[in-house]
């Protein structure tokens, strides 16, 4: 059951606009755009599950194909995550997606970190969650099916 | 007295003839296996010169042995249960099938996890050559010992023990560690131990480049050594001893039937206490050869993955840097 709330963003006139239905438990952050990186939307739920939408520029026309392998090789090879699962995926507003599931092991606990990407247009949108495991593997359903009902 | 000296001379020809050459094999190998190797040669030698001493030398009361470590033991200590038995020259012998789990802490988190099954019934001596798919070795029972038959009777050709030692990077450690667990189990091996990240399995020896393929999956290769050794010498050298010194049992036994006086017949008895004392060593060391052939030794120590200090390469996009757990649960 997810909160009907609509994580609606229009923060700025030129921004690109999207919606994403947050999934129940977790509360939207206010003042996101001051963040550093700036998040277009930011959530967390008490027990630190974290879920963030960013939108880049994507000037340089690349593909999801080639920013999904640029986000592995970064995650994988630089910062030793487990790439655990790579799936294509679609936005409800019908864009291709793919969709990335890391772990991570950090000072003896374990984490998990997912990774949505988007091209609509001149942007690129990274949809990101993470959190230690267990809280995380009791929501991963709520936040898949959540990026999956994203609209660009 | 005659048949003193009878028992000496004779149990003098056994030490002789029991001796071990120690001489190190001819075959190709790395130097750490060498080194093995030739360690435990000396450990045989040093074997050999232990029986000689037991038979020729006078009994001391109170006299004990320093322990020594089998060679393996030595590089990969396994503890052992209960089920183990330790034999008087102060060397622990395992039983393969009850070596002990060592601080098997079950899953740190709520996965839903099952107990591990319970380990396999013991296999006989004869099942743990058999699983050797290597060697065609026919098994007879011990006659004279009654004991578990370790007494193979073709072992003509090289008897290999296969250990590995592995180093993974991977990701979530615990479940890991319970993959390789099960995939022991599947191939008809055994846990051997298991600490928070490390874990020792045996499996059939011709389960061992199979399991070993499947285990360097579960994660990146950070280092990785496989060691075979020929224990087909010292196997045989060993059986011929047992053969020796039961011939000289039975003979001692004679002689105690026909000694004269009560003098004679103790000492009699204080060599045959010896001979039997050192049958029972050499019987242990065989079926620990035995069981080191016919189930391999899979080590393998998890660590975290690592960050890579310097990336060779990094795309113009800052973004990407800005990529991860940390940036994100930055709240």
């Amino acid at each position: 059951m997810r909160t009907p709330i609509l994580a609606l963003l229009l923060a700025a006139a030129c921004a690109p606009s999207f919606s994403l239905p947050l999934p129940e438990r977790f509360v939207a952050l206010e003042d996101q755009d001051d963040a550093r990186p700036p998040y277009r939307m930011r959530a967390t739920t008490p027990d630190g599950v974290v879920l963030g939408v960013r939108t880049l520029d994507n000037g340089v026309e690349g593909s999801v194909t080639f920013w999904a392998e640029a986000v592995t090789r970064r995650l994988r090879d630089q910062l030793a995550y487990a790439l655990l699962a790579d799936e294509e995926v679609r936005a409800k507003s019908g864009e291709a997606g793919r969709l990335l599931r890391f772990g991570r092991d950090l000072e003896g606990h374990t984490y998990r970190y997912l990774v949505a990407l988007y091209v609509a247009g001149d942007t690129l949108f990274l949809v990101e969650a993470g959190g230690r495991e267990e809280p995380y593997a009791a929501l991963e359903e709520a936040i898949e099916a959540a990026i999956a009902d994203l609209s660009l | 007295m005659h048949v003193i000296r009878l028992a000496s001379v004779a149990l003098f020809s056994v030490g002789c003839a029991s001796g071990y050459a120690g001489a190190p094999p001819s075959f190709p190998m790395e130097e750490a296996e060498g080194q093995r190797l030739e360690r435990e040669q000396n450990l045989s030698a040093a074997a050999a010169r232990d029986a000689m001493d037991m038979t020729l030398a006078p009994s001391r009361p109170g006299a004990t042995r320093p322990p020594r470590a089998l060679s393996e033991q030595d590089a990969e200590p396994e503890p052992v249960a209960d089920a183990g038995y330790e034999l008087s020259d102060g060397i622990r012998y395992a039983e393969t099938e009850s070596v002990a789990v060592v601080a098997s802490s079950r899953r740190r988190r709520g996965r839903a996890s099952t107990p591990p099954p319970a380990p396999p019934p013991p296999p006989s001596a004869e099942d743990q050559l058999r699983a050797n798919a290597g060697s065609d070795v026919r098994l007879a029972q011990n006659a004279t010992g009654g004991a578990q038959a370790t007494d193979a009777v073709d072992t003509s050709g090289p008897l290999l023990v296969y250990t590995a030692a592995l180093g993974l990077a991977a990701y979530d450690v615990e479940d890991k560690l319970d993959r390789v667990e099960l995939l022991a189990r599947e191939r008809g091996g055994f846990l051997a131990s298991r600490t928070n990240d490390r874990v020792i399995v045996r499996v059939p020896a011709r389960q061992f480049q199979a399991a070993l393929a499947a285990i360097q999956e579960l994660g990146d290769v950070i280092t990785r050594q496989v060691d075979v050794a020929d224990v087909g010498e010292e196997f045989r050298d060993t059986q011929t001893r047992i053969e020796t010194l039961e011939r000289m049992r039975s003979r001692l036994e004679e002689l105690l039937a026909d000694a004269d006086d009560v003098e004679d017949a103790l000492a009699v008895e204080q060599q045959l206490e010896r001979i039997v004392l050192q049958l029972e060593t050499l019987k242990g060391r065989l079926r620990y050869l035995s069981d080191r052939v016919a189930y391999s030794t899979i080590s393998v120590r998890f660590a975290e993955r690592a960050p890579q200090s310097e990336p060779a390469f990094e795309l113009p996009f800052p973004w990407l840097r800005e990529l991860g757990l940390d940036t994100l649960m930055r709240l």
